[in-house]
């Protein structure tokens, strides 16, 4: 276990009743190295906070979950004996709701089991991946997360890796050349227009719109993403377009369209639309997802 | 808007950070998912989402491999107010005990509110299975008879309930002239289908199955109604009144006394066409002559109607002759001798001994709907009877339509003439100064027949009969004579 700094500021009495609330003295944790771990959490999540803020945010965290993972992180038998009690069999039933087969989800589960456990060192220690775990969500949400990511890491890696064969039956080799796409007829207004429309849109909003426009997931996994009920995403997803449409108007308007014109340009076949669509969409940002073990 | 999301989705696709963007951490997506998020870095991670698929991703599998919390919500009871507390699962069942019972004392009591129908009913229940197979098969669906009545007149005299063997051939007669009887006859042979008598609140007493006897015993105090009295082929059976109660059953007609009194066989009520001879024997009817009938001014299509009807030889539908109240004395419905005492004082201008012929149409209508073999004898007798009238203070005589002349030329006479009183050939007239004439032979010879001494005022009334006579003068003086008009004796 990694030794930071010492939560000086941290009112002793406060971080006593933290440590005996995590029960981390069951898994062989110290005061001390508990001190530490709280330390290391608010100085990721809140840097510039008071020691009253930080005392405040220890108190949302997991801390049970917390001093077990860090205990586990650590190497404390008693630590691994209770969250494979807890997890082991949780963790093959998350990899099997993700990955939809057994064989991959056994596979799945045991790469995260060896990360966890910690199979590279450095300085000489076992790195674990349980010590990224800060106790925010909950032990058990944070393996799902780190499940899930682990799989959509796999899928783009293969995804990458065609063999020839595939891409024959694909007919990778009849496509048209990038010389051959047509010219662009399209106003460049329109692009501009919607962009501007879609600026001012709300996160959330914009996050229902990517999530059914280039997602395709349903209402249903729009609404428990979100937070509201899929009938409300169906209502604010209307809405959405009239809005968009009207403000796509106005933005042609005021670039000097006639409003037939506004209307002809928005039905103007998309393909003349001066965008790279390919290379947004196949996008590949597997690193996005190991920048916190590359911090470690 | 058709290609709005094809440009959206190339937009948005567009806007999509890529790798220049730091991802939320996993325990920051656990903790947006878990919601425990504070609401400001809630918003950041949503907007970051909106931009990298990845991480949509990533929250998506995780939700859906997401246990979904089971929670129980525990409601504590919400205050009620303490009138809603009587509505309760008991206070319900209670009630609706109550009104049930209710219900059933209603029905219970109803029939119990006339006890003489009820009784009767009882009886009749308990003779209607003898009677539907016996005697008559109309027992019980009299019932659904009477009720039809109502609708159809003429249809319930096919199942007019009769208690003897002449109703039973008149009842059969009718159903062979009526269609609707046919009807009434599969109910009769099926006793059981009345449903009125299986329904102690509504069921109706089926009069025509219990005896003579037992009715008269069990329903002293009832009005009734004999229908046969308007009946003119005596078969009707009992109706119900205007309002649909049950009325008790009438007395029938014993077979012994249905010729007398008003049986309608003898033609003597309903048939006007018969008066004029019963006027010509009993000269006590009196009948003013009946109004033109009103014609349709300017009604082309009736008078062609009359037109054609005459000329096809079709007759109108029978008008009645005017008919004075009371003119209609007993008298003349009864046997001689019987004095009526129905005329008024006050006699309007003009009185006839007989009436006019109504119209040659209405007699001949008339005649249809009486007996075939009555027609030639009323007409003969109606040809021969003279017709007298008092018109202007003189006696007139007319044998002929139209042709009236003096009966009583006489010019010394300054008698004026009041009343006149024919009785085929026996014509007596009075008028002024208690002056009265009598002829025997038809008004041919007059003979001044003296009353009283004390005998004042002018005759208002003249009742004749084959021997005794009785007249009225307007100062209330009643003078009767027993030996056709020789002695007279003040009443």
């Amino acid at each position: 276990m990694s030794s930071g700094p010492r939560p000086a500021e941290a009112n002793a009495l406060s971080l006593r009743t933290l440590f005996e609330k995590s029960g981390g003295e069951r898994y062989g944790l110290t005061l001390q190295a508990f001190g530490v771990v709280l330390e290391q959490v608010a100085v990721k999540y809140v840097p510039q906070a008071s020691p009253q803020q930080k005392l405040e945010f220890w108190r949302d965290l997991k801390l049970e979950e917390l001093a077990l993972a860090r205990a586990c992180a650590a190497g404390h038998d008693a630590a691994w004996q209770a969250f494979l009690t807890r997890f082991r069999e949780k963790l093959y039933d998350i990899a099997r709701g993700i990955t939809k087969e057994d064989s991959s989800a056994r596979d799945l589960a045991d790469s995260l089991y060896a990360d966890l456990y910690g199979t590279s060192e450095k300085d000489g220690r076992r790195v674990s991946r349980l010590n990224f775990y800060m106790g925010r969500g909950s032990l058990e949400g944070w393996l799902r997360t780190v499940l899930a990511q682990e799989f959509v890491n796999r899928y783009r890696k293969t995804k990458r890796l065609v063999s020839l064969e595939e891409q024959a039956e694909e007919g990778v080799q009849f496509s048209a050349s990038p010389s051959s796409q047509p010219s662009s007829p399209l106003d460049s207004r329109l692009g501009a227009s919607l962009d501007e429309a879609l600026g001012l849109l709300s996160g959330e909003d914009r996050l229902v719109l990517a999530s059914y426009y280039l997602d395709d997931r349903t209402l249903t996994e729009i609404g428990r993403m979100v937070g509201v009920h899929e009938s409300t995403i169906s209502r604010r997803l209307e809405k959405l377009l009239k809005g968009l449409r009207k403000q796509v108007l106005a933005g042609l308007v005021s670039r000097g369209m006639n409003r037939v014109q506004a209307e002809e340009a928005l039905e103007a076949d998309v393909r003349y639309l001066q965008v790279d669509v390919t290379r947004k969409l196949q996008e590949n940002r597997p690193a996005a997802f190991q920048q916190d073990k590359g911090s470690d | 808007m058709p290609e709005l999301p094809n440009l959206l989705r190339q937009r948005l696709a567009a806007t999509q950070t890529g790798e220049t963007q730091a991802h939320p951490d996993a325990d920051t997506l656990t903790a947006y998912m878990e919601q425990s998020l504070p609401p400001a870095e809630s918003k950041t991670v949503v907007a970051h989402l909106a931009l990298c698929e990845p991480c949509r991703e990533v929250v998506a599998l995780s939700y859906a491999v997401m246990e979904q919390p089971v929670t129980q919500t525990i409601l504590a009871p919400a205050p009620v107010a303490r009138w809603r507390r009587l509505f309760t699962p008991v206070f319900g069942a209670a009630a609706a005990v109550a009104a049930m019972a209710v219900i059933a004392v209603m029905v219970l009591q109803l029939p119990q509110k006339n006890p003489t129908q009820s009784s009767n009913s009882a009886t009749t229940g308990s003779a209607a299975t003898n009677s539907a197979v016996t005697n008559s098969p109309s027992s019980q669906p009299a019932q659904e008879a009477q009720q039809k009545e109502q609708a159809a007149p003429v249809e319930s005299k096919a199942a007019a309930p009769a208690p003897t063997q002449q109703a039973d051939a008149r009842l059969s007669s009718a159903r062979s002239d009526l269609t609707s009887a046919k009807d009434t006859e599969a109910r009769l042979e099926n006793p059981g289908g009345a449903r009125a008598a299986k329904k102690p609140g509504t069921e109706i007493p089926m009069v025509a199955s219990v005896p003579l006897s037992a009715k008269a015993a069990v329903q002293p105090k009832k009005d009734y109604v004999n229908t046969n009295f308007f009946d003119s082929s005596n078969s009707d059976k009992v109706a119900l009144d205007s309002q649909g109660n049950n009325l008790p059953a009438a007395p029938q007609p014993q077979l012994g006394v249905s010729n007398t009194g008003f049986n309608t066989a003898n033609n003597k009520i309903t048939m006007f066409a018969d008066l004029p001879a019963n006027a010509a024997g009993k000269s006590n009817v009196r009948l003013l002559t009946p109004p033109p009938p009103p014609e349709h001014l300017g009604c082309t299509i009736c008078k062609f109607a009359q037109s054609t009807a005459h000329t096809l030889g079709l007759h109108s539908p029978v008008r009645a002759p005017a008919l004075r109240a009371g003119a209609l004395s007993s008298s003349a419905l009864g046997g001689p001798g019987m004095f009526s005492g129905a005329i008024e004082k006050n006699q309007p201008a003009e009185i006839s001994a007989a009436p006019a012929r109504a119209d040659s149409d209405s007699f001949a209508a008339s005649s249809s709907l009486s007996a075939s073999a009555m027609a030639p004898s009323l007409r003969k007798a109606e040809s021969a009877a003279p017709t007298w009238k008092v018109a202007g203070g003189k006696l007139m005589k007319s044998s002929g339509p139209s042709q009236w002349e003096d009966a009583y030329p006489i010019a010394s006479s300054t008698m004026e003439f009041s009343i006149v009183n024919a009785r085929g050939n026996d014509v007596w007239a009075g008028g002024s100064g208690a002056s009265l004439i009598h002829s025997r032979d038809g008004g041919q010879t007059w003979e001044t027949v003296k009353l009283g001494v004390n005998a004042t005022g002018t005759i208002v009334s003249i009742l004749a009969g084959t021997m005794s006579v009785q007249v009225k003068t307007s100062d209330n003086q009643t003078w009767t004579s027993t030996d056709g008009g020789k002695t007279w004796t003040q009443n």
